[in-house]
Formats: structure tokens, sequence, C-alpha cells
């Protein structure tokens, strides 16, 4: 190759743009040791590398910005946490206000824990090998479990079970203990049936609600709310919190000294608890954050 | 949602080319920290839009250059600062095999603060498309292609800029050399082309006319190339 097409190519051979063919040829045309394209391909490669060194060297990150840029960050993740895969914020002066139980129809999950159930200590052997493949990656678990419970909330399959008596027969596959919760009688929540609903590897129970329309309840200690809903559909969840440990992508919060999580989910609340190792969750439509509380409160 | 804290992680590992990025192309470094908060703030909100396995640093660049034009220039850059075509001093002969080797060992002595400064200065000056394109190719080494996709230009264009944009860096610092007496001025040959008159001397190597004016006159066909 001449030393004109040479120095023409030369630029383009220093960014490693040349074809095989063409670099080659260069290649061999400054191994003859010619001096002049020899000294420009050096120049070249000179200026090139000086840009570099000179434009990084002034690079100035302090960590005053570094903090600047991680809260904007964070201020950005908690935008989106109260949009649609969100938390709910609810102030203290809200929950110290919930005092009785009102005919809201949230629904805790309840995690429960296999050794109230079982009696046992420990997990049996095909339990822990899926367990430790959701603590592997333990958000990713997490996550895929609130749209399992998420989707049969909101498109609920036909219920397997229709007789509180026959609900005992979910139980070897839930792993914990399998009931209706009394309290949530108390709100006028009728209870629909159960289903089991597969969730990362287990299983939880689904106990569909369907809290009526509202009455105008008499103002009292007992009713002290009075709720404008129409009828609501509520769904709890009852599975093994050591299984399906939800909570972990909701927030905490105390409601009169017992600590709740809660989240929305697409559009619908989701409330978990655990009382006394079992695991509770809920899935609901309503959207009244102290209605939610109250039922909350009230499972146990 | 553990993905959220997965692309942070990812983005901020790119924040110092980042912020070699926008310090070049805005006024201050305050700017330039705003210029890149404000970068993250939206590629965050636009990661659903990042396809995983491509070059993430290349996508964030091009959110930060397509922030600085809406916020800094209602949308459009300077194109072009010349009128006339501009020649480069290396290829059109003036300079002599000895004085790039001058240059190029005052250049590797100072990886000094006074060069770096210059250069940076003589970046700063380079018109914005012209700048990008140097940035990218020199400083993060990109692919003539992944140069068009952050710049969203045509390859060709990238080609051009790029040229242009060195020549006129090569003829700041050759200029900036000379003026700091980093080069001897015996060895220089011919004045670099920011300069309007001309002081011509004989180059040792390459014939060449003596006069300036009638050296452009002989080469007018060569000098109207190279312009993007």
């Amino acid at each position: 190759m001449e030393c004109k097409q040479v120095q023409s190519l030369l630029e383009t051979f220093v960014d490693g743009e040349l074809n095989p063919q063409q670099t080659l040829a260069i290649e061999e045309h400054l191994a003859t040791g010619c001096e002049p394209c020899v000294e420009r391909f050096r120049f070249a490669s000179a200026v090139k590398a000086s840009t570099q060194h000179a434009v990084r060297q002034d690079v100035q990150i302090d960590d005053s910005f570094r903090q600047r840029l991680t809260a904007a960050i964070a201020a950005e993740e908690k935008r989106e946490q109260t949009g649609s895969g969100s938390v709910i914020s609810l102030t203290p002066s809200r929950w110290r206000a919930i005092s009785g139980i009102a005919a809201a129809a949230a629904l805790l999950l309840v995690w429960v824990g296999s050794q109230q159930w079982t009696g046992q200590s420990g997990h049996l052997p095909e339990q822990a090998a899926t367990s430790s493949a959701s603590v592997m990656n333990p958000s990713l678990g997490i996550e895929h479990a609130l749209d399992r419970l998420i989707d049969h909330h909101s498109s609920p399959p036909q219920p397997q079970v229709t007789q509180p008596e026959l609900l005992p027969a979910l139980e070897p596959n839930v792993g914990v203990r399998v009931h209706l919760p009394s309290s949530l009688a108390r709100f006028g929540a009728r209870w629909e049936g159960a289903a089991l609903v597969p969730v990362s590897n287990h299983q939880a129970a689904s106990l569909r609600y369907r809290i009526p329309a509202r009455r105008v309840l008499p103002r009292s200690t007992e009713y002290p709310m009075v709720s404008s809903a129409i009828g609501h559909r509520v769904t709890v969840y009852v599975y093994d919190p050591s299984k399906v440990p939800v909570h972990q992508s909701l927030q905490r919060q105390l409601v009169r000294d017992e600590p709740i999580y809660l989240g929305k989910w697409r559009g619908y609340t989701v409330a978990a608890k655990q009382n006394r190792g079992v695991g509770y969750a809920v899935a609901t439509d309503i959207d009244d954050d102290s209605r939610i509380a109250e039922l909350v409160t009230a499972i146990h | 949602m553990s993905d959220f804290k997965d692309f942070e992680q990812e983005t901020l590992s790119h924040l110092e080319a980042l912020m070699a990025f926008a310090r070049r192309l805005t006024k201050s470094q305050a700017e330039a920290e705003d210029l890149v908060q404000d970068t993250y703030v939206k590629a965050i909100r636009a990661r659903g839009q990042f396809q995983e396995g491509t070059n993430l640093r290349a996508w964030l660049l091009r959110i930060l250059r397509n922030t600085f034009i809406n916020r800094y220039h209602r949308g459009s850059l300077e194109r072009s600062l010349v009128a006339k075509p501009v020649t480069d001093p290396v290829s059109d002969g003036w300079i002599s095999s000895a004085t790039m080797r001058a240059t190029r060992d005052a250049e590797n002595l100072a990886l000094r603060p006074e060069l770096a400064r210059h250069i940076c200065a003589a970046i700063n000056d380079l018109p914005e498309e012209f700048r990008m394109v140097v940035l990218l190719a020199d400083v993060e080494e990109f692919a003539y292609k992944e140069i068009a996709a952050t710049l969203e230009c045509p390859i060709g264009t990238v080609m051009s800029r790029l040229h242009r944009g060195r020549k006129l860096l090569k003829a700041r610092l050759l200029q900036q050399a000379r003026d700091n007496g980093l080069i001897d001025i015996e060895t220089s040959v011919g004045e670099a082309p920011t300069q309007t008159s001309a002081e011509a001397t004989t180059p040792t190597d390459v014939a060449q006319p003596v006069d300036l004016s009638s050296f452009r006159e002989r080469n007018q066909s060569r000098l109207g190339t190279g312009s993007s």
C-alpha cells in the first residue's frame, strides 16, 4: 500500500474500523518502518490517548453529589411504588384512630408457620429444596408470588371447597392450618369458597369473601366507621410464611403494636401479617386504607 | 422490586463516563451534575425500554445527550463553526515528522495538568456535534456503529464529523504546543490554519511551496475536502 493511501486510512486504522485486509496492509506498511507514516500513526494515537486522558482526569465526583444522586434515585423508586406496585402510606394518626372493626374487607394473607401445624421442626426434604430455590432468588420469588395471588384474586376460578368443615382437606397441600377467620363474619363478609393456589413451588389456600353492598350502620362503639362502599371482593390467603415470605416486598407498619405489611400491587391492596407463626395475606380492591387497617387488625 | 436495585447498580457503574461526557458539554460542574442526575432519573423511568445485553453505556449517553439538547439547547445544536474548509496540518504536509514527534513527546511528558487543560479547552471549543463524536470515539472508544446509535445519526456522518473534529483538535493542539514552547519553532513548518497570516518556511521532508497563498491556490480542491 502506498503512503498516500495509508495516510488517508490512518485515522480509521487507529480507530480499529478498517476491514481485515486494509488493517493488515497498513500494519505491513508500518512494519517496513516508513518514517512519515509511522510518525503520523504515532501522532494520531498520541492525540487520541491524550484526549482520553485529559477528559477523564477532569472528572469530579464528590460525595455530596453521590448522595444527591442516590437520593434522587431513591425518590424515583418511591415515586414508582406509590403508583402500581406500591406502598400504602398510612400516617400514624390514622392508625390510632382505628378502634373497632368496620365493614372493610381487606383480607390478610396469613402466613402459617409449619411448626404450628405439623408439630415438626424443620422442613421436609422436598420442601427444603424448593425453599432454597426461592432463597437464591428471593425477590423474584416474592414478586412472582404477589402476581399469582393477585391473578387469583382478580380472576378467581371455581372454588374447590364450599363447606367449612372440609377446609382441613387443604391443609396437607398448604402445610398450615386452614380455617375461616371468625372475625370476618362480623364485617358482614360472606364466604364463597376456598381453593388451592400454586405460589412459587408451594401452595396457599385462598378463602374468597364478598362484602355486600353497604347498609348504613348506626353509629355505635362497635361500628364507628360507616363505609360508603358497594360490594367488594376480598381474598384471604393462608400459607406458610417461611416458604412464601410475601411480606418482604410490602411495607412494614405498626398498628397498635402489631406489625402489618402493606402494599399495592397492580391496583389491588395487599396486606399481610403473621400471627403466632401463621401468615395471612389479603387481597382486595378496597381503596380505603383505614378500612383495610381495621380488617387487618381484626384477623387472628 | 429487585430489578430496580440491580438496574441502579449497573447504571451507577457508568457514572464516571457519564460525568466525563456531561462535563465536556456543560459550562460548569454544577450544570454537569444536574445533567447527570436528570439522566439517571430518566434512565430509571425508561428502564423498561432498555434491551438487556445491549450497550448500556451507549443507551445512557444517548439519554444524557437528548436531555442536554432539550434542556440547554431548546432542541438543536450548533452544527458547524467555520465557514471555510479546515485544513489538516498533518495531512496537508505542513508539519514535519520531527514536529509531530516533538509534539507527541511534549504531550507524553505532560500528561501534565496544563496540557490536559489545554486539551479540554480545545475540546470545549469544538462545535457540539463534533465534540460529541470525538468524545465517544476517543474517550469511550465506541465503534462507529455505536457512536451512530448513540447520536442517532448515520455512520457516514459519524465518520465525517470525527475526521473534521479531530482536524480542528489537532490544529488547536499544535498551536498550543507552539505557543507554550513545547515544540521548537524551528522544527515547525507553516502556520496552524487558524491563523490568518502565514509565515511559511520550507518543510524539510516534503516538497512544498514557500508561499502559503500559492500553496492554497495550488491545492484548492484538496482544501475543499473534509467538510461534513
